[in-house]
Order: structure tokens, then sequence, then C-alpha cells
């Protein structure tokens, strides 16, 4: 395969800057490609950090964030698209995608912009009020209203495309500037979502309030560290490194937001419905190739992860076909092969597909500690005296229940145990407005709460009295209007 | 030089080596004198051999190895007998079944009975499970006796004319650390310093040592993992100080090429760095050791900064799919047989990625080399999957 390099951009405030005074950062793709992306640079952070940027987009009103994210998503959901064609490209070429794989990326990214009715449901169910980013809301003894925090850091997954998009449109919707360092291994989505904004409206706060810079993992420089240092929020999403990095790194008094590591897990009974059973776990084995972390990587069985195989063979072949995996690295590879020898010198029963797309390994559940990724699932007895809670800790984030009907009550051990979500299988994929993500609303870690309180005029549900309070002290009553 | 046999005992080991030797029913092997204790043991150099006799040697000694560890391990057996290859006999050593060295995170694994076992060693890993790997007496001395084997691949020097400065705890503290056993046998060829760069005084006063050792002896090896080393020199720079050691030093790194935070350290720049602190003649001054605890060698680089692999031990890059090894040259996983080792069956395949060479050597010795690149690095685990190792990691 010929070598080829390719140079990305860096997005200062919306402005596409190619020149990069502070040097590239070169890596090799998995495809063998070498990569330059520019090195953050003093002057870029000169104009990030800026004013205006920030306040402009603070001044917003929602639903002109929300009508502008939109429009961008209907350029995404055509094909005709331009940048929805490159980004598909650059997918397949740079980073292994499969055509499938990548057209997928690009539909999630048009559905979550897309999706105004279901940004509005996430502001008012996560903050209370659909229009508390734009007006004092009546609760209780007090109005409300949320104002952004300000700066919002992301420290980007490498290789989840999906995530990295959520990650920006919370902070803009919450009307926070938003700085993306991207990951070596995937710079394209930001970079792809910035431009997207810019073929909207150049000069739109939203469009300016996105900057996608970079720095290596950990090493920020004097640069990255002005950043670090003048952001309010990090949401640091990745692995353990890049996580415990921000928690380090942030200032004392800005919220770190911490998506990840976390890992999910299914339950699955497969007594009456094989097919349908292998069919969810499969969906939830292949999409993103277990990189993100609602897939499931294990899998309880009844009535024996044996009868399960051949209908869950099956069901991940079909996935190879509709869905192919991504191109896996050499290290990916070889951590596979490694986890497959582990699992026969132990002496586990291990099934694996002839092209090598997917691994099925039937073990007890403490050999999950060793997991390769890459489509492999692991299979584990579920004996009728198993208690469900303790197979989950606070790191299992998804779990993925079939049948759903009959399963559903195991959500009261497993949520009691650490679990932030229950799902049925194959619908891991698929957050809903409401919902929970990593034990948190994330919206209310990008937001600062303000309430103006009622004046004394307004009498308290416990007192039937006007509230004056010099009165009550001189007359030593204060007693009498304790409930 | 001398060849002597003994093992240095860390802190803490049952009795002195030469009771030990007297009473124990393991020095068997010795007595026996088997091909293998023969090779290591040898006064003439194994790596003077011609490259077909190590092959030969390298074959029979691993078969021989394959039988012992077939009849004394039975979750080897077991393993071997569900891998399907052929019998000892006719194997081919690219198809005798390896055993993932994350296996000693979580398993036993010993061929020996465990009154034999003298000690379970652990990895020095900052983050994660240890491995915990057993040593029996024989695994011990062929191990000592194959570091005393190959040293003559650095030079060939007077013992009583060296000293050494171990950047080290020192062969008192060691306890069931690997590693630090390891550094303790290079220190203990000589006489030797133990000093731990813990900070800027500590740093100091291992300037002022070594200073005083240059005056005093010939010549003087600084041992130590490579980032205690670059510490030292930069400290070295900070303090304006360049030592003057013309051909009078080595200095020897063995462990990780990571600084702390994950950095790797380039060789190159290492090397050139090292030798102007110190004032060296040339970079061919400045060495690397390799060992893990799953392996029983240690291997030493030549002066072509080539790492020799004696006949004992198999070494192979391999596919990362399957497992097979890949033609020479390339990269791939690497897996090693060690038939030094009686305790464990050290057939082995590791998560370090390296280029396997044969041949002629630019130091003009023949044999094989290895090169250890790096360790796997997964590109998946950088979502926000959790992913292997790290459920340790957290916990
Ligand atoms: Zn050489």
């Amino acid at each position: 395969m010929a070598t080829k390099t390719k140079t990305l951009p860096s997005v200062v405030c919306g402005t596409v800057v190619r020149s990069a005074p502070a040097g590239h950062h070169t890596s090799t793709t998995v495809t063998g490609h070498e990569l330059r992306v520019p090195l953050l640079a003093m002057s870029d952070v000169d104009t990030i950090l800026a004013d205006g940027p920030r306040d402009r987009l603070a001044e917003l009103p929602t639903q002109e964030i929300v009508n502008f994210l939109y429009a961008a998503g209907q350029n995404w959901k055509s094909s005709e698209y331009v940048r929805r064609r490159l980004y598909i490209r650059e997918l397949i070429n740079q980073l292994g995608y499969s055509p499938e794989m990548a057209k997928l990326e690009a539909n999630w990214i048009a559905m979550i912009l897309s999706g105004y009715a279901g940004l509005y449901d996430i502001i008012a169910s996560e903050l209370g009020h659909r229009f508390i980013l734009d007006e004092w809301i009546p609760r209780e003894e007090a109005q409300v209203r949320a104002y952004p925090k300000g700066r919002s850091l992301h420290i980007m997954p490498g290789n989840v495309p999906f995530s990295a998009v959520v990650s920006v449109v919370r902070a803009l919707v919450t009307k926070n500037q938003v700085i993306a360092k991207s990951s070596s291994e995937d710079p394209f989505t930001p970079v792809a979502l910035a431009q997207s904004f810019a073929d909207v409206d150049a000069d739109h706060p939203v469009t300016r309030a996105l900057s996608v810079v970079y720095w290596p993992a950990g090493a920020p420089g004097e640069a990255g560290e002005r950043i670090v240092a003048a952001s309010d929020v990090i949401c640091a999403w990745g692995g353990q490194s890049a996580v415990d990095w921000a928690r380090k790194a942030a200032r004392p008094d800005a919220e770190v937001v911490r998506f990840g590591p976390k890992r999910s897990l299914a339950f699955v009974d497969a007594g009456e419905r094989p097919e349908d059973a292998a069919r969810g776990l499969a969906h939830d084995v292949c999409f993103r190739d277990q990189r993100a972390c609602f897939s499931s990587q294990q899998a309880f069985v009844r009535p024996s992860p044996a009868q399960l195989v051949p209908a869950l063979s099956e069901a991940l072949d079909n996935y190879t076909e509709i869905l192919p995996p991504s191109a896996q690295g050499f290290d990916d590879r070889g951590a596979r092969a490694l986890t497959l020898a582990e699992a026969r010198f132990l002496g586990f029963s291990c099934w694996e597909a002839k092209d090598g797309s997917w691994a099925i390994i039937h073990c007890p559940p403490s050999f999950a500690a060793q997991h390769p990724l890459s489509r492999t699932v692991y299979l584990h007895d579920w004996p009728a005296d198993l208690d469900p809670g303790a197979q989950v800790t606070g790191d299992t984030q998804t779990v993925a229940l079939f049948p759903w009907a009959k399963l559903r009550p195991i959500r009261d051990a497993v949520c009691r145990a650490g679990v932030s979500r229950v799902v049925e299988s194959g619908m891991s994929n698929v957050f809903r407005p409401g919902g929970a993500h990593d034990g948190m609303f994330p919206l209310q870690r990008m937001v600062r709460f303000a309430s103006t309180e009622l004046p004394s005029a307004y009498v308290t549900k416990v007192m039937t009295v006007k509230i004056e309070q010099t009165k009550f002290l001189e007359q030593d009553r204060f007693v009498e209007f304790i409930p | 030089m001398s060849r002597a046999t003994s093992i240095p005992q860390p802190a803490g080991a049952d009795q002195p080596p030469n009771e030990a030797e007297a009473q124990s029913p393991s020095v068997r092997i010795i007595d026996a004198r088997t091909a293998i204790d023969e090779l290591i043991f040898a006064e003439d150099p194994w790596y003077a051999l011609p490259l077909e006799r190590q092959r030969e040697l390298s074959d029979a000694l691993i078969r021989q190895a394959l039988r012992e560890h077939l009849e004394r391990c039975p979750s080897y057996r077991d393993y071997y007998a569900r891998s399907g290859a052929a019998e000892p006999g006719a194997v081919a050593l690219a198809d005798i079944p390896l055993v993932s060295t994350r296996v000693f995170k979580f398993a036993d694994l010993r061929s020996v009975e465990a009154h034999e076992v003298e000690r379970w060693y652990r990895s020095s890993g900052t983050s994660g499970q240890p491995s915990r790997v057993p040593r029996d007496r024989a695994s011990l001395e062929r191990m000592v006796g194959s570091v005393h084997g190959s040293v003559g691949l650095l030079a060939d020097w007077d013992e009583d004319e060296v000293a050494v400065i171990n950047l080290g705890p020192g062969r008192e503290h060691v306890e069931d650390v690997w590693f630090q056993y390891v550094m303790s046998l290079i220190e203990a060829l000589y006489r030797s310093e133990s000093r731990v760069p813990r900070d800027e005084a500590a740093l100091d006063e291992i300037i002022g040592l070594a200073q005083s050792l240059l005056d005093d002896y010939e010549h003087l090896i600084v041992v130590g993992p490579p980032f205690h080393v670059l510490d030292l020199c930069e400290h070295m720079q900070r303090r304006g100080v360049e030592l003057q050691a013309g051909e009078g030093a080595t200095i020897l790194t063995a462990g990780g090429w990571k600084r702390f935070g994950g950095r790797a350290i380039p060789k190159q720049e290492f090397r050139a760095v090292v030798a102007r602190q110190f004032g060296l003649r040339g970079e061919g001054q400045v060495r690397d050791v390799f060992n893990q605890v799953e392996l029983n060698t240690v291997l030493f680089e030549c002066e072509a900064h080539e790492k020799h692999v004696p006949p004992w031990v198999h070494v192979a890059a391999r596919d990362p799919e399957t497992l097979q090894p890949v033609p020479e040259g390339e990269e791939g996983m690497l897996s090693y047989l060690d038939a030094s080792c009686s305790a464990y069956p050290c057939f082995i395949v590791t998560e370090d990625v390296g280029v396997v060479r044969r041949g002629r050597c630019a130091c003009g010795r023949e044999g094989t080399r290895v090169d250890v690149l790096r360790r796997l690095e997964s590109r998946a685990a950088k979502g926000c999957a959790l992913k292997m190792g790290q459920i340790h990691a957290n916990g």
C-alpha cells in the first residue's frame, strides 16, 4: 500500500487555519498513511481566549442555536453534501472504516444535529425547563435560570465519532464556547463538524464558538496549559490516562466531567427465541466494534452459552456483512490473539469467524478483566443462584437485557450495584432523551444555576404571615414558625 | 574473568548459597551436567559458536526442555494436547504452543513441586496486576550463569578493576521484584554501590561517587533504568557537570524505555546525551540489556547495539493474528522458548513488538539478535470502553 501524507488544518474560532507555527504532530493511521495535525500555537490561543467568541454565543437564544444545528444537520443528512462525502472517505481511507460503518457514522452526526425535538427534550429533562437558558423560570419560591459555565474544553475520545459530536452539541446548546482537543486516533470528526458549521454561516456565533486544536495526550505545552487554565468545564473522554490527566490539569474550581472508561454487558435468556436473542447481542457487540463504553463485552446466558453459539455465530456473520468491521491495526489484532491464547491455555471454548471478524469465548466472568474489544464477546454461564448485582461495578455503564419484559426486574439489583443504564438488548447505542449518562445528567454539569427569590411580601408554605425577620427577633417568636 | 555459579541471595532468602547447594536435592541438575548446563557454564562463550552450531543446540535444548515440561507441568501438558501440536520430537519450534505472559497475572504455572520453588518473583509494573513467576534453584543458577556467560558481550574487563554504581535499591534490599534481582546480579559481578536517585541530594551524591570511582578504578559501570540515567544526566546538565570518563566507563540500562507519564525515550538521542554528559569516547559505551520476569535469560547488547540471543533461547517475531513467525526483519509480537528455565514452561508470547535478525551482526559475531521496539498498545482502548487490564489498574 502506498503511503500518503494527509495534513489536517486546525480550526480557530470557526476559521480553518492551515499554517502551523508550532509545527505538526505526525502519526501513522491504521491504514498505514502518515497523518499530520498542527500543534496548538500561542497565536491561536490569543484568538480563542478573546471574549468575543464566548460572549456572543452566551447571548444567543437557545432556539437559534438549535435551529443552527438543525441546518447543519440537514446538510449532513444529504448524500450529496460534499463535506459528508469527504468525511466518509477519510473514515474509510485513513481510519480503516468499512464503507457501511463510515456511512452510519455520518448518519448519526446528521441525526444528532437535526434532532431538534430531542435536544429540547434533553434540555427540559436535564435542566428542568426548555427555556431555562433564556428566561427566569418559576420554581417553588424562586425563579431560576441557567447560565453557561463559559469555556468548555473537550478531550475527545479516540475513534468514537458519535461521542465527539455529542460532547460538542451538549456544550453548544448550553451556550458554552467549545475547544475540542482532538485525538490523534480521530482528528477528522471535530474538524469536519466545524467546517460544516461554517458552510451554514461562517460568522454565526455557533460557528465562531467552536475551535479544534491538538496537543499530544498529556503534553499540552505552554499553549495548551493556557487553554486548560482558562477552561471552566473539561469534558474528558477516553481511556483511564486521558481522564486522570484532565482531573489533575484542571483548575481547582473547574468542572471535570468524565466519560469512561466503562464497560457494558448483557443478560440473555435465549431459551425461547435464540435467533432474536442472538441478533440483539450481535448488534451491541458489533456497533462501533466495541470501542464505545455502551458496547456489550460480555453476556450472561441462559439456558447455556453453548446453545446460543450457533445462532450468535450466524448473527455475527450477518453483521460482518451488513456492517463490516473497521480495519484492525497490528496492536488490536495482537491483543485479540493474546486473549485467545490465554483462553485456550485456561481451557475455555473459543469460536472464531473464518475471516477473523469476530470471536466468542465461553469463560467465567473473572476472565473479563482481559478484554481485547474488536467484536470479541465473552459468554458466561448464568446459574439460577447468580446474583446479577455482583457481576457489575461502578465501572459498568449499560446493562442490556433479553427478553426485555421478562428480565426487567434485574434492573434493581444492577443499578443498586453501580450501573447507570438498563436497556433492551440491541438498543445499547440509542441514548433516549431523559436517560442518564455515566451516572449523571451531563447538561447540568455544563451550566451554572442562578435564582432570584421571592420578596418578603410573599408568604411561605409553612407561614401564613408576611416574613418580618426583625420583628420576629425582637419578639422572640422564631420558634412559632417551625412546622 | 571468573565464572562463579553461586546465586546472589536476596535479603530474606532461606539459606546462604553454599549450604543450600550442599543440602538441596535440586542441585542434581548441575551435577548431571546436562547439555544445557555445559553450554551455559562453559568457559568459551556461546556467542563465539558458529551460527549452524547455535541452531543445532537450540533445537536440541528446546525439545529436551519441552519434554521435561510436558512431563512435569499438567496445565501445560493439557494445553499442549488440546492444541493438537505434534509430539515433541516432531513439532516445529514455531508450532510449540505458547503461553501468553499475561497468564502469569492470574494463574500459578509451575513444573516443579511447590517446595522446590525458591521464590515467586513478581514484575515491577507500577500499574495493574503484577505477574507472579516461580523460580527453582536450577533456573536461578542458570540465570546467574547466563549473565556471567554473556557479560563478555559488553567488554572483557578484569573484575578487580571495575566498580559499579547501581541506580536502584541494591542487593540487600531486593525482595521478590525480579527486575531488582536481575540488576543485583549485574551489580554482584564487581565492587558496587547502590543509590536510588530519589532527590537532588541523592543525585549530587551519585555524581560525586562517579567522579571518585572514575579516579580510583580502571572502569566504572553505571547500571539503571533509562529514566533514572536520564534524570542523572539532566541533573548533571543543571549542575554544569560534564565528566571526562573517556574509555573508562560503560552506562548500562535495563528496564522500560518510558518516562513517567508514558512518553517513550528515543534510544539514539538517549545515547548521545549520556555519552556527552559522561564524556565517553563513543556511544558504543552506552548499552542496554533486556529481560522480563517471565524470561529466564538476560539479553545483552553488543557494541553494535544489537541484543544477542543465546542458543538456549529461541526467539521469534510473530504475526499478530496467526501467531506464526513473520519473515526475518519484519515486525512481530515477540515470543521466547527459553530452555534454561526448569521452574515453569518458559514458552511465552509477550506483549512486546520487535524484530528478529539472524546471521552475522555488525559486531562480527554470528547469531540471533532481537530488537524490542515497543509494547503492544491497543487503539481500541482510546475509545471510552474499558478494556484489558484496566479493571485491575482501577482496583
Ligand atoms: Zn553484535
